[in-house]
């Protein structure tokens, strides 16, 4: 198979006769603290009374369908239905790899202990840190996301989520100009033109499509009366259902976006082509979006994450505030995991900024690049870590990685995960939406009730049940030292 | 078991009807008891308080602490932050931030030491309601409660259309108990609506898009749903038109309502908010004229509605945040800096834009004028809060600059 990425180098994809790599190979090359991480510890399923569950929300990315079916027999999930793919596979095999007891890491083994042993153990490494990142939350709910901020607080430490390295531009956008923001329904009922950009839903957020844009609106008919502009660097899957496509040059977004601003703004664009698009369709979308009656523009990755970072989202912003002087429009920015969103929230009523922020100096601060907690790791400033219900071993550079090697590791997690592998204390934790409750926010901030609709594997508890432990203990221990 | 002796403090109670008399007040077990029932054996916090008002908690009535727009507020104002910032103490006062934007914990904090016990966050849509619960649960110490925004919920505007009073009351009344709300609110009655299909605001007699009935009769209506679920904060009403000028004629004509509706529950019929914003009298900004002398009239002549101020606070930088979209729209363009704006569910929208009110500039001076005028010639003065939409026209620690301009002339002359 060949990718032809416009602007950059040919990427080959070809059959390979190797040997597939281990899993303890890599974590030898990661240089992992352990190698046998005891995974495939399934929970025992027993067979038993039949219950269906209606109104599940799916606890995985931020489209947090609310309208499943889950049918049970016993401790058994036998069937989801309103799921994608995605969600079947999450909720049929919740049991499966799940980590059943804690564990502290002895040399290069992992032992079991009591909870009261690993908390202990996860209580002194944070108060024997100078800088402890606590990382994570995000696939949890905003209980857990707020005890975490708490502790990082108490710690003295930093706290950080994913958006981090996802939509973290959009909130340092929306810093310096703002923005206009729409919700599902308004979408659903007014929108006539949907420009996803960036985004490509179909494989990110799989009923996205189906929920927003298929449907008839009050005010609109079904997908026949919406029109879909797909703009990317390669053509989707997406960009072949879409009734226009444009091709933009890698990382060149914001000259695009500015020369849309500038057609808007009835400004002679001088040159023929625009980040590889010809002037004249720049000037028939600026017309197609100021002549649109309810407009939005989905956007993802591709543009928060394509090089200049916020620039792309802020000039965004600019131009849908502009395109209000004609008409309505919005941008939805396409969140990824299921609350993600919320730990921006909590940590904005809790510490007025949205993520990478640190309380060195006992009040909260966010200087982007210094106190993200990619940038803490690879820069080697903090000296123990709290992983709460995230992999960074498998997301993270190298660098970043090499740093979780050195320094004590504390991992929350219903999952084996790479990150376990590198871990000093592992507390397991019941699955927020399946084994807990708790509240998560859809990409468009709505907040939704995640249910509990199982008893966690008996002695797991919750991560807000933990974190309250564990920062109890914090102060005990550290009012004892004082 | 707590027992707490507050002695010879000059106490106010003015549902008992106490003015000022020297005595000794106890508590025991959060409860406010006869001194005689506390028990000198099980130890007895004593507080001097001689020379001191001792007085119930302060309520306010509107102040936005909570919820989606603060919260983004908080995102959009980094600035507001900076040289704010105040450290925690371990292990329990928890780090505050920021001033028209502050967080949780300066909120609980700063209403506490001002003496106020019970704060309402007076606009939540439904559909966010989950999320003003949860930064409410998170601000400590006083006690929180939240308004619940009703006017441009598609649902609702059906069952005004449909005419049927019960079923608009049953609906009310699952919104407020779903959303765990203590009263309906209504901002910019019906614009909203207009504003998300055709980006524009609308007059207390302007029909509607696609409805054809008017803000006015939505009012009516569910001041009428309110009468009948008896709730004990009838209805809190933005007007329309906020922020424009001649606005007051629209207030006068809102108040008005109160008199025509079928009452059948006791207590005021209407509350209206922030007369400040809905009090300009001239027809553009520099004819504006304080519209407050004629509000101060119908408050005086119309027992059904109560008001607060909104007063405005000369100096002050805040942040303008309110579920009025199309008004949050013209400001922007008065500012030309940020703007932020959002369109929630068929349940409304709300807009943010940061602002600072000039002591030179004359539209801010005659917004001081108005809160002023409107307080100072009132009658019943047990109608009239004092709030600064909190932090639309100032912030709630702002209030004590607010008490001393109504209490001394020498206060309110401008230096
Ligand atoms: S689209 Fe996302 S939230 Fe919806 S079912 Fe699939 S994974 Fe779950
Ligand atoms: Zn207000």
């Amino acid at each position: 198979m060949e990718f032809h990425h416009l602007g950059t180098k040919k990427i080959f994809v070809d059959t390979t006769t190797e040997p597939v790599t281990s899993l303890e190979e890599i974590l030898r090359i990661l240089s992992a603290k352990v190698l046998q991480i005891p995974h495939g510890t399934d929970i025992p399923l027993k067979s038993g009374e039949k219950r269906i569950i209606e109104n599940v929300a799916c606890p995985i990315c931020a489209e947090l369908c609310d309208y499943l079916k889950i049918e049970i027999t016993g401790n058994r999930i036998v069937r989801n239905i309103g799921g994608c793919a995605k969600s079947v596979s999450k909720f049929l095999n919740y049991h499966k790899d799940r980590i059943l007891k804690p564990y502290i890491r002895i040399n290069d083994k992992l032992v079991e202990v009591s909870l009261e042993e690993a908390l202990d153990k996860a209580a002194d490494i944070l108060v024997n840190a100078k800088y402890p990142l606590i990382y994570g939350l995000s696939i949890t709910s905003v209980k857990t996301d707020e005890y975490a901020i708490q502790l990082a607080e108490l710690l003295r430490g930093a706290v950080d989520n994913p958006s981090t390295f996802c939509h973290g531009p959009t909130s340092l956008a929306v810093q310096e100009v703002g923005g206009v923001f729409t919700t599902f329904s308004d979408v659903i009922n007014l929108a006539d033109l949907v420009i996803f950009w960036g985004s490509d839903p179909i494989n990110s957020h799989v009923n996205h499509l189906s929920r927003n844009i298929v449907p008839k609106g009050r005010f609109i008919g079904g997908r026949k009366d919406r029109k879909i502009v797909v703009i990317d660097i390669r053509r989707t899957e997406l960009a072949n259902m879409a009734d226009l496509f444009i091709q933009v040059k890698p990382g060149r977004d914001v000259e695009l976006i500015t020369a849309l601003r500038m057609a808007l703004h009835d400004l002679d664009i001088e040159v023929d082509n625009v980040a590889g698009v010809p002037r004249d369709m720049v000037y028939k979308l600026a017309d197609m979006m100021a002549s649109a009656k309810y407009g939005v523009i989905m956007y993802g990755l591709g543009i928060t994450e394509n090089g200049v970072k916020h620039r792309s989202v802020e000039e965004l912003m600019k131009l849908v505030q502009d395109l209000n002087e004609y008409t309505k429009f919005a941008v939805m920015p396409m969140r990824g995991h299921y609350n993600v969103v919320g730990s921006n929230e909590a940590s904005l009523w809790l510490t007025g900024y949205p993520y990478a922020v640190d309380f060195a100096r006992g009040f909260s601060r966010m200087y982007v690049g210094v106190t993200t907690a990619m940038d803490l790791l690879i820069n080697g400033d903090v000296d123990a870590a709290l992983i709460v219900g995230h992999d960074p071993v498998a997301s993270f550079p190298r660098k970043a990685v090499q740093h979780l090697s050195r320094i004590p590791v504390i991992v929350i997690d219903p999952k084996w995960s790479l990150t376990t592998a590198f871990a000093d204390v592992i507390i397991p934790s019941g699955m927020t939406g399946i084994e807990c409750e708790g509240s998560a926010y859809r990409m468009d901030k709505i907040p939704i009730r995640m249910k509990k609709i199982l008893d966690p594997p008996p002695g797991v508890l919750c991560d807000y049940e933990i974190l309250k432990l564990l920062i109890d203990r914090v102060i005990n221990k550290k009012v004892g030292k004082a | 078991m707590t027992q707490i002796l507050i002695k010879n403090g000059y106490v106010f109670d003015p549902l008992n009807g106490i003015k000022g008399e020297v005595t000794d007040i106890a508590i025991k077990d959060g409860k406010i008891v006869d001194p005689r029932e506390l028990n000198p054996e099980e130890g007895i916090t004593v507080i001097n308080a001689s020379g001191k008002v001792v007085m119930p908690g302060g309520i306010d009535i509107h102040s936005h602490i909570a919820g989606p727009k603060i919260n983004i507020g908080r995102m959009m104002r980094p600035e507001d932050h900076y040289t704010t910032n105040k450290p925690g103490v371990f292990p329990y006062i928890r780090a505050e931030t920021g001033l028209s934007t502050p967080n949780v914990f300066r909120i609980g904090y700063e209403y506490a030491i001002m003496g106020y016990t019970l704060v309402a966050e007076p606009a939540t849509p439904p559909v966010m309601t989950r999320h003003t619960h949860h930064e409410l649960n998170a601000i400590p110490i006083i006690d929180k409660m939240a308004y619940v925004v009703v006017d441009s919920n598609w649902m609702l505007l059906d069952l005004i259309t449909n005419n049927d009073p019960k079923l608009l009351a049953a609906y009310l009344s699952w919104i407020l108990k779903a959303t765990k709300s203590y009263a309906l609110k209504l901002v910019d009655p019906g614009s909203d609506f207009a504003w998300l299909l055709q980006g524009r605001g609308l007059d207390i007699s302007d029909e509607l898009p696609v409805y054809n009935f008017t803000p006015a009769d939505i009012i009516k209506s569910i001041a009428e749903a309110a009468q009948v679920l008896n709730l004990p904060h009838k209805l809190h009403v933005h007007c329309n038109r906020l922020g424009f000028p001649g606005n007051y004629a629209t207030t006068l004509r809102t108040m008005e309502l109160a008199l025509n509706i079928h009452r059948v529950s006791e207590g005021l019929a209407l509350h209206v908010t922030h007369v400040q914003f809905t009090g300009y009298k001239g027809d553009s900004w520099s004819t504006l004229e304080s519209g407050g002398e004629e509000i101060a009239k119908e408050l005086n002549s119309n027992p059904y509605v109560s008001l607060d101020l909104g007063q405005a606070i000369p100096d002050r930088a805040v942040t303008t945040m309110t579920a009025d979209a199309t008004f949050q729209f013209v400001l922007y363009h008065i500012m030309k800096n940020k703007w932020y704006s959002s369109d929630i569910e068929s349940d409304g929208a709300s807009g943010i834009v940061p602002y600072k009110y000039k002591k030179k500039n004359y539209v801010n001076t005659v917004q001081w004028v108005i809160g002023l005028e409107v307080a100072l010639l009132a009658r019943d003065i047990s109608r009239v809060f004092i709030a600064t939409d909190h932090p639309n026209a100032g912030l709630f620690t702002d209030y004590p600059l607010i008490f001393a301009w109504l209490m001394s002339k020498k206060a309110r002359k401008i230096p």
